[in-house]
């Protein structure tokens, strides 16, 4: 896939014509601009306060309360429609911490190769090795549940994969004759890595990048769950879920709706993978 | 031969190493001390201080890792700091209990997501094909304490036909007891098939485009033999690679479902001791579920050694 990327403006225009021609691309696209909307419009959107406590506990929903109450009176709609803003920014902002990290990384590994890449493997296979969820839960234990905590611990978890990937996609890349021309015209390493090498593996880390989005989405939503996530007051998804399963038989839409949105946005952007792949594919 | 399993298994203690020098400069940094919260806060200092000689919890740290590590290997991790009972016993028991989870949900989940894989990759594009991508895409990106939640709200809450909760109870019988464990085992499952049958089906519709099996179909062998004999054999090297890879995130899974189903297992025991800032258990456990995790790679990678014969000339 190579694609001549001149201006932002040109590439925004590329990138709709041709989303446009995949079907999950366009309701993956769709589903991602709602919520992207609903976070940003959190505060003009929502009937109340996310932290305002209400007369009634546990209501059912009703017309003041659409999706009723939470076990300390809480507005359950203003909670999962601030609690967007949770998962918008967040999840991104862990995985582009990630990219910063493991990029360099990976283009270093697969293109100097030798002692550097062994090195440079060794450490990612080892970090591999360690269950993701285990890394998140030493790290939280010792530096205790807040934001910062949370993205960096998620973007240290997805360092090692993908630094994998950007390696092995370099070595594809490094023997192409566009690669051996800069090479023989006296190109310095680093105008070869970045304006040679890298250009031409983005579109695959693009893809990589909305599948790794929508497990960092999966992730803060289980940290939540699992009560190491962002502390409350603040809403939170996966913390809704599990402030809530205690009465799931009584009040069920307490938890179901979090579980649902949450759900919403991770298939929004595996439909948005598949359908950029399809593309590639087409060309 | 001889190489390649000295190989695997140096990498594997190399890993265990790093590992539990991870593990135990995190445990440096936590700002808890053992020994006063073993006694509790209401201790006389002089008290923390002979229980911090007796723990030895004043040497240099590298005499201190050096201690942890040797008494580790021969599966001595210590007291627990909330238990008050040896880490390894409270975490045999748990573990076992983990793996049979495990277990039961890997029963269940492969054939399925095999089955479903082979029959979108033979139909590809088809109508068949398009329904378990699309079931397969749907189930990849539910997270299991959301398909948990799915989940118990069908079945427990509309139906009524399990319970929410499976706390194993020695007396009941052990229809009632499997009864509790189907709710897990098939959030746990479900976690997994789509990807199993997303990898299965990529394999099995380029192993129906390959030249061996072209030739196959012009030799008038009947398509069923071509499937089972020719393609299957062949298109199952790599979700087997796969799911033993996806080893961690299935331990992930574990331990949300054993927190959402009140099971008492060996994620629960961890995530506990996490928020109880229960230290020596948490290093133990997490020592034990990643040697757990490294093991089961390695012994994957062996088999699949003796597996596929393009492995060995490699």
């Amino acid at each position: 896939m190579i694609t001549q990327v001149s201006t932002p403006l040109a590439w925004l225009h590329w990138a709709i014509s041709d989303l446009a021609r995949s079907k999950s691309a366009t309701i993956g696209v769709m589903i991602i601009l709602a919520w992207v909307f609903v976070a940003i419009a959190a505060p003009l959107i929502s009937p109340y306060s996310p932290t305002e406590m209400h007369n009634a506990r546990l209501e059912p929903p009703s017309p003041e309360h659409w999706l009723g109450t939470d076990h300390l009176a809480r507005d359950v709609l203003s909670r999962l429609f601030w609690g967007t803003r949770v998962v918008v920014v967040l999840a991104p902002l862990s995985v582009f911490l990630g990219i910063l990290i493991a990029a360099p990384l990976g283009l270093i590994s697969g293109y100097v190769g030798g002692r550097v890449d062994t090195l440079i493997m060794r450490g990612v296979d080892i970090l591999l090795s360690f269950p993701t969820l285990l890394i998140y839960i030493l790290i939280i234990t010792t530096f205790g549940p807040s934001a910062v905590v949370v993205i960096i611990s998620i973007a240290l978890g997805s360092i090692p994969p993908i630094t994998r990937i950007v390696r092995s996609l370099v070595l594809d890349v490094r023997t192409k004759d566009y690669v051996s021309a800069a090479r023989l015209r006296g190109e310095r390493r680093r105008y070869i890595l970045l304006r040679e090498i890298l250009p031409n593996v983005s579109g695959p880390i693009i893809v990589d990048t909305m599948i790794r989005i929508g497990y960092a989405i999966m992730a803060i939503g289980a940290l939540g769950f699992l009560g190491l996530g962002i502390p409350p007051p603040t809403p939170d998804w996966g913390g809704m879920i599990n402030e809530g399963r205690q009465w799931i038989f009584a009040m069920p839409w307490i938890v179901l709706a979090p579980a649902a949105a949450l759900s919403s946005v991770v298939i929004g952007l595996n439909l948005l993978a598949d359908g950029i792949r399809e593309i590639a594919q087409q060309r | 031969m001889l190489l390649f399993l000295l190989n695997r298994i140096g990498t594997m203690l190399l890993t265990m190493f790093v590992i539990s020098m991870l593990v135990f400069t995190i445990a440096e940094v936590v700002p808890v001390d053992p020994a006063r919260s073993a006694l509790g806060p209401y201790a006389a200092q002089q008290a923390v201080d002979e229980l911090r000689d007796q723990l030895g919890l004043d040497r240099p740290v590298t005499v201190r890792y050096a201690d942890w590590i040797s008494n580790a290997v021969r599966g001595d991790f210590g007291q627990s700091i909330h238990y008050r009972r040896p880490v390894n016993e409270l975490v045999g028991v748990r573990l076992g209990r983990s793996l049979t989870l495990a277990a039961l949900a890997f029963a269940f989940m492969i054939p399925l997501g095999l089955a479903l894989g082979c029959i979108a990759g033979i139909n590809e594009g088809k109508l068949p094909d398009r329904i378990i991508s699309l079931m397969s895409s749907v189930f990849v990106s539910v997270p299991p304490f959301a398909s948990g939640i799915f989940l118990i709200l069908i079945f427990s809450v509309w139906l009524g036909w399990f319970t929410g909760v499976s706390i194993p109870d020695p007396d009941a019988s052990f229809f009632e007891s499997s009864k509790k464990l189907i709710l897990p085992i098939l959030v746990l499952a479900l976690d997994e098939i789509g990807y199993l049958a997303r990898m299965t089906r990529i394999t099995m519709a380029e192993v129906m485009k390959s030249d061996y099996v072209r030739t196959a179909v012009l030799k008038g062998i009947p398509r069923r033999r071509i499937i089972w004999r020719h393609a299957l054999p062949n298109a199952l090297m790599a979700p087997f690679t796969a799911i033993m890879l996806h080893v961690n995130w299935m331990i992930g899974g574990v331990v949300v479902v054993e927190v959402l189903f009140n099971y008492p297992g060996l994620g629960r025991l961890l995530l506990d001791a996490a928020l109880r800032n229960d230290i020596t258990l948490l290093m133990g456990g997490t020592l034990v579920l990643t040697f757990v995790a490294v093991a089961t790679q390695v012994v994957a990678d062996i088999g699949l050694y003796f597996m596929n014969p393009r492995v060995r000339f490699e």
